[in-house]
């Protein structure tokens, strides 16, 4: 197997870092409610919709929702977002860059020298007849997405970003972030130099058959998705590949923690156990 | 209420020897879970060496669909996939049964009156930089939408959640397209959902995509009668 780096290696590396214990979500119905004042919506309303995943407050046309797991937040205008509206969008990323930026200032959900902007994304839209002579393709959404920092070093994973949506008014019409609160230091962890993180990486991969490219590899604290709980932020090293065996190709993900001592487990166990099969007869077809 | 069946596939021994992925269960089983959560009923769980080709392919080209995918309303298949220059999108399966792999232009869906949603948990399943319409139009025999991705999507521990998330979405009847585009899109992982829908007209190909629930009452429409297709993505 060969195994390539398209992507820039960490350079530099601090020699330790700071271990922060994490606030539990503040999913309650008061504290939804709460929270709901910060995007201009009363918070005086009755109307929750509690599930076993999310905490739900209902206002007007907005929903704010907190995950009860991760406390991961979502707010959507029920009327606006992911609606393709007349006028296709065509705000300048500037003037996108700077309503999403007011809106994160507006409501003070995050410190703002912990919010940095990663990249402006958007939700498209195509129609065609089946034989592709009408063919409209267009933009329906900005999804700006910020990600975040603490003592200056980056948090990566699937968590620590929030994603506000534009529509082509240059209306907020809606947002998502998990981010979870540092609630107090925990320790302080020396950090493994990344060739170390490498040699583990590549033993990892080693069985792979053909072209493996890495097309991620980073430094920073690690936060989990919305799906989860989470107790520590702490550091790793994330790799992301590429495989490319004949025509089949594919991709995945590994963390190595970078801290010489970790707090809590950076990958969890399989989420739904497909449990064991009774071998099936082969049946063809006719 | 739904009837659901879901195929992955993460072990591949010769002779359909491929690289071993590790959460196409998680996926498809968390589909189905995040389904039956929501009052759904599971039909099949077939994975590994239980998941076949002939599931997907047409009884008319020599599968045996009308059992398995083409008997349930929503279908989830979690495996090693992609679209080639012709064309044809690909899924692979991990025992020759007949074939291991199933073929997009060898899937007719919804031509025994019964598949509504496909759901193609594999990389360039809906590949917008090929004809996705070349790739699929067959396969819409009164199926109402496609779910993949555009590019390769991430195997991975802390994306494959996806399924779950997605199923009690539209297991909860919210619209189709907006809960799997939310719940799918990894910028983090670079993963770019797709849904594609089949409609008589422009108007009504962009309704169904923006508007269709599991509940709502947009009927089946014929593959003579398809007149547009409508798509959207994050990306």
């Amino acid at each position: 197997m060969v195994i390539k780096y398209s992507a820039k290696l960490p350079s530099q590396v601090p020699p330790s870092l700071r271990v922060y214990r994490l606030s539990p979500p503040q999913s309650s119905t008061s504290q939804v409610a709460a929270l709901s004042k910060r995007f201009g919506l009363s918070g005086k309303l009755r109307e929750f919709i509690m599930s076993e995943d999310w905490t739900s407050y209902h206002e007007g046309r907005y929903r704010l929702s907190v995950h009860l797991k991760s406390g991961a937040l979502r707010y959507i205008n029920r009327d606006k977002y992911g609606i393709e509206a007349e006028r296709e969008f065509k705000l300048s990323p500037k003037k996108t860059k700077r309503i999403a930026q007011e809106f994160l200032e507006r409501t003070k959900i995050y410190p703002p020298k912990d919010v940095r902007l990663h990249k402006i994304t958007h939700l498209r839209s195509g129609v065609s007849d089946i034989k592709g002579k009408n063919k409209t393709e267009r933009l329906i959404d900005a999804g700006v997405i910020y990600r975040r920092f603490l003592d200056e070093t980056p948090v990566d994973g699937p968590g620590g970003y929030a994603m506000v949506n534009i529509d082509p008014e240059g209306e907020v019409v809606g947002m998502r972030s998990v981010w979870r609160q540092a609630l107090r230091r925990e320790a302080k962890v020396k950090i493994i130099p990344f060739g170390q993180a490498q040699e583990t990486f590549e033993r990892l991969v080693s069985r792979v058959e053909g072209e493996l490219t890495v097309t991620t590899a980073n430094f920073g604290y690690f936060e989990q998705s919305e799906l989860d709980r989470q107790s520590y932020l702490e550091p790793a090293y994330v790799f992301i590949y590429v495989v490319q065996n004949g025509e089949v190709a594919h991709k995945s993900i590994e963390v190595i923690p970078a801290g010489q001592q970790t707090f809590a487990k950076l990958k969890g166990s399989k989420r739904f156990d497909a449990g064991r099969q009774k071998k099936r007869e082969p049946s063809g077809g006719n | 209420m739904a009837s659901v069946g879901v195929e992955w596939i993460n072990n591949f021994p010769a002779p359909c020897k491929q690289n071993t992925l590790s959460y196409c269960d998680d996926t498809s089983v968390g589909f189905l879970n995040g389904m039956v959560s929501r009052g759904h009923t599971a039909t099949f769980n077939w994975g590994n060496q239980n998941a076949f080709e002939t599931d997907f392919r047409d009884s008319s080209l020599g599968g045996d669909d009308g059992n398995w995918v083409d008997a349930v309303d929503f279908a989830h298949f979690s495996s090693h996939g992609g679209t080639n220059s012709s064309n044809i999108f690909k899924g692979h399966f991990g025992v020759q049964n007949v074939s291991c792999t199933w073929r997009s232009d060898k899937a007719r869906f919804g031509n025994n009156f019964n598949l509504e949603y496909l759901i193609i948990d594999a990389c360039n399943s809906l590949e917008l930089t090929r004809d996705i319409i070349a790739v699929w139009h067959d396969t819409f025999q009164r199926l109402h939408m496609i779910f993949g991705f555009t590019d390769l999507v991430s195997d991975s521990w802390w994306t494959g959640g996806r399924g779950y998330s997605f199923g009690r979405r539209a297991g909860n009847n919210e619209k189709l397209t907006d809960a799997w585009l939310d719940e799918c899109y990894s910028f983090w992982a670079d993963d770019n959902p797709v849904t594609m829908v089949a409609g008589r007209s422009e108007a009504d190909a962009k309704n169904r995509r923006d508007n269709e629930r599991l509940n709502s009452v947009f009927d089946d429409i014929p593959h003579n009668q398809i007149a547009y297709y409508a798509w959207k993505s994050r990306s």
